[in-house]
This record gives structure tokens, sequence and C-alpha cells, in this order.
């Protein structure tokens, strides 16, 4: 089986749209607004590179500002207390 | 080039503990993914062109040399506010099934950190998790997969970390995966000569010798995402 780092990879709408965890629609939307990268097949089908559509997140959120907010909301969580979190079931 | 894979037990708290080590090292694998990302941008460029020759296909939407651009001025953005020398060789690895047992578990541990958690929260978790990661392994079946430890759940981390031949997986979870914590839990693909070691991240500080984290501001990797132009 081999590694797969490195390897320029064109995904499908709906394994785009698995990986973000977005809807294939939200997809169809970035595609419609140009707002990533893509192949359009002869069939009407999309291939989106991986490297591109990755890159492309700072397009489609404002990621800076939802790590800001949520850091903002956490500041006073330790690493211990998101493991003592994670751990109480186990 | 280092592949690592890390376990929920250290990627949630690197998420949302905004100044602890695991932070830190967050911030050193968004400046490997940003390197990474210039690199397979620039191969992305011939890819996509030759899918659309082959095919009769057209490309169309965000230009990938653009794009190659923008990775390569958010690189050395956050390469100049990182301390001299800060390696960018580290590469977080994900899978498929394991962002969905990041979330998983992030819904099932969240609302005892956070009672007001919400679906919105946990979609900037994924956003975030994945915007740092430098490569996505081939996906799998989490039902299909040889069980690796003694919880199901903890299968996909130490699948994906064979897949993407991680250098390292980073796991805190001593019961289930590092369960030699002290030293180092190995874990083979079955039919393979494909080996991972897994080591608790108090030990694997002591394998990231070229790179002091107290020196590391973890409040960069808000920055890492600002709009390229922002002061």
């Amino acid at each position: 089986m081999p590694a797969v780092r490195s390897q320029p990879k064109l995904l499908s709408t709906k394994q785009a749209a698995e990986l973000l965890n977005v809807s294939k629609r939200t997809i169809l939307n970035w595609i419609e607004s140009k707002r990533i990268p893509y192949v359009k097949l002869p069939g009407g089908d999309y291939r989106i590179p991986l490297a591109g559509l990755l890159a492309s997140l700072s397009g489609t959120y404002r990621l800076d500002e939802e790590i800001r907010a949520l850091d903002e909301r956490y500041a006073a969580l330790s690493d211990a207390d998101v493991q003592r979190a994670l751990n109480s079931d186990d | 080039m280092r592949p690592v894979v890390l376990d929920t037990s250290v990627v949630l708290p690197a998420v949302l503990s905004p100044r602890g080590y695991r932070r830190r090292f967050l911030v050193v694998l968004t400046l490997g993914a940003l390197a990474a990302r210039r690199e397979l941008l620039r191969q992305e460029t011939d890819t996509p062109r030759a899918e659309a020759a082959s095919t009769g296909g057209q490309l169309g939407g965000a230009s990938l040399d653009a794009l190659a651009e923008q990775a390569e001025a958010r690189y050395l953005r956050l390469r100049d506010a990182l301390p001299t020398g800060c390696p960018d060789d580290w590469r977080l690895i994900v899978s498929r099934p394991l962002l969905t047992e990041y979330e998983r578990k992030l819904r099932e541990a969240g609302p005892r950190l956070d009672p007001t958690l919400r679906e919105a929260d946990i979609d900037t978790v994924r956003h975030q998790i994945t915007a740092v990661c430098a490569e996505v392994t081939d996906d799998f079946d989490p039902e299909l997969i040889p069980a690796y430890t003694t919880d199901r759940n903890d299968d996909p981390v130490v699948h994906t970390a064979l897949l993407a031949d991680a250098t390292w997986l980073i796991a805190d979870d001593t019961k289930h995966i590092c369960t030699q914590p002290e030293s180092i839990t190995e874990y083979r693909l079955p039919g393979t000569d494909r080996r991972v070691s897994a080591v608790t991240f108090s030990r694997f500080l002591d394998h990231l010798v070229d790179v002091d984290l107290d020196h590391v501001d973890p409040t960069l990797l808000q920055v890492a995402f600002q709009p390229l132009g922002h002061s």
C-alpha cells in the first residue's frame, strides 16, 4: 500500500464534500462562485485538486476570525482541562 | 519531510486550549502545511491541465497559480513570525474517517467542557484541523480495517498513521494507543513491513529537538489564516 503524501489528487465533488463535512451543494456553490479551482469534465462532473481546495479554505471561511472567536471563548482552558473532559468516559 | 498523525487526545487540546504546548506544536504543523501546500500547488497546476486535456474537460474557478502565490506569501509571513530556524518539514496527515472520529469525540466530550458548544463550533474545529493538515490519505472504511487497539474507535487513527507512513503517531491515550507511555508503542500494517511508532506528546517532545516550543507564539495560528495584507 503506497504512502499518499506529495501526490497531487483530484477529488470528486462528493469526496470534497465528505472531506470538509459540507454538502455537495456547498461544493457546487463554491464552484459556481469560482472560489475553488476545478476541472469540468465533458459529462458535467467536476474534479477538484486537493491542495487547491485546502488552500481555498481561507477564501471560503474567515478562519482567522473563527479561530479567534473560539480562542477567546476558551482562553482559560488548559490542555489538562480538555484531556480530563476527553477521558472522563474512558 | 516528517509526517505525523495526531490522536483526538492531542489534537482537541491543540485546538481548544489556546496557549498550551499542543497548540504551539499545531503552529509548527501549520508552517509545514503551508510549505507542503505551496509545493503541491506548483505540481497541481499541471495535474488539472492534464486531466482537462485528456478528458476534453475545462479548467475553471480559482487560479492555481494565484493560490500557489498566496500559499507562498502565507508561508513566508508565518515563517518570519516564528523563531529563526523553526522547522517546516513536519506534516500533519489526516484521513476522512479520522476527521469523523475527531468530530465524534468532540461531540461526546465537548459539552463537558462547554454546555453551550454548538454544531457551528464543531464545524470550526473541523475547518481548523483541515486547514492545518498537509495531506489526506486515501479513504477507507473504518469497519473494514484491522483491530489494532482494544477500542474500535481508536483504530482509524492507527490505520491513518500506517497509511501515511507517519514518523510518529502522537497520542495521550495511554489506555488504548500508547500502552507503553514511557517508551514507544509500535503498530504494523498487516501483511506489510510498514510500521508506525506511537508516543505520548511529552515523549514526542524529546524528539522535537529543532524548535523550542516556549518560543512559539500560540496566537500565530490566527495570524497564519488572516487575509494577506492584514497587519
